[in-house]
């Protein structure tokens, strides 16, 4: 299996995160990063602000909208 | 090879978020009141895998509850409702300020789905469908409204999401430093909002669309009218800025 190098690995860090990768170039990726800190700290800063943004934007309906909104909808739908 | 500061700099210089253009935002709302739009079909490049089992389930059962509901069946507008109103509230409350003009964008976009649910004939998904709806709702609301600043502040995970960096993190014990060894704080957290907050709408959407609501690529480009690749440079552009705002807060791991 080839080496990849770090400039490849700055390409794909998306897709590693978001596990799209191919299992062999999964596991390319792996190795690649258990041998360079470099990127590993890229790796895992790059999917820790991923979640970071997740969650900072993930927020619900407040329960009074949502009320509001399943009663006004059942009023016109009925 | 240690991580230094100076390393990381340079090649956030070259390549990272001190790139990123001053952009545009979206453009505007067609002055027409058209609400519902027709999603153009996306030349897949590739399609995009990411989503997790939970959202694959999620989307089935939204294409059967919109059959059901173009059956006529209450229960599955009510199911619909339940399904996505977190999802339209977030992406209404992201372009729109004044919470009255949300709570009333929200209703217009259920609304409009309802009424023009025969139009609909599952060439995108039903959430691909409804997202273009809220964003046009909420850009021809918006108008002179200037976008929010900040959303509120949420309590934070520790740790990324990705298994295979949280295995190998788990595996090499103290020798190298896992998510918990970041600063998740709260001031983590502020200046993750606070960075987000500052991307341009354009960057921001596509990061919300991908990695808050899980749509696809895909579902984003045609969500957006844009092409898989602008998506993808886009919202890997938003997560690197995002990430070299919080540069300073992430602990420098110790060489191995």
């Amino acid at each position: 299996m080839p080496l990849l190098s770090c400039q490849k690995f700055r390409q794909i860090v998306a897709d590693f995160v978001e596990q799209a990768l191919s299992p062999s170039d999964r596991q390319a990726v792996i190795e690649h990063l258990h041998a360079c800190s470099l990127c590993a700290h890229l790796a895992h800063t790059y999917d820790t602000t991923r979640q970071l943004c997740r969650d900072a934007l993930r927020k619900a309906c407040p329960t009074e909208l949502a009320q509001r909104l399943s009663a006004a909808l059942r009023d016109a739908l009925k | 090879m240690k991580p230094t500061r100076s390393r990381w700099s340079r090649w956030l210089g070259r390549g990272g978020p001190t790139d990123l253009p001053l952009a545009t935002v979206l453009s505007p709302a067609p002055a027409a009141s058209v609400v519902v739009p027709t999603v153009p079909p996306v030349d897949s490049v590739s399609s995009d895998q990411g989503i997790s089992d939970a959202a694959a389930a999620a989307r089935a059962a939204e294409v059967e509850h919109f059959r059901r509901a173009q059956a006529g069946d209450f229960a599955a507008c009510e199911a619909i409702v339940q399904a996505r109103r977190d999802s339209m509230y977030r992406l209404v409350a992201g372009l729109l300020e004044n919470p009255a003009d949300i709570e009333e964008v929200v209703q217009e976009v259920f609304f409009s789905v309802f009424r023009n649910l025969q139009q609909f004939t599952f060439d995108s998904s039903p959430r691909t469908w409804m997202t273009r709806i809220a964003i046009n709702a909420a850009l021809m609301r918006r108008r002179s409204e200037r976008r929010r600043p900040l959303l509120a502040l949420a309590d934070f995970r520790s740790g990324g999401a990705n298994p295979d960096m949280q295995a190998m993190w788990q595996q090499e014990g103290s020798a190298r430093r896992g998510p918990e060894a970041l600063v998740l704080s709260r001031e983590l957290g502020q200046a993750s909002q606070g960075a987000m907050a500052k991307l341009p709408e354009k960057y921001r959407l596509v990061l919300q669309l991908r990695d808050v609501e899980e749509l696809t690529a895909e579902e984003v480009a045609q969500a957006l009218g844009l092409t898989i690749p602008t998506v993808k440079s886009r919202l890997h552009r938003a997560r690197l800025a995002v990430r070299h705002a919080l540069t300073g807060h992430f602990e420098q791991r110790p060489a191995p």
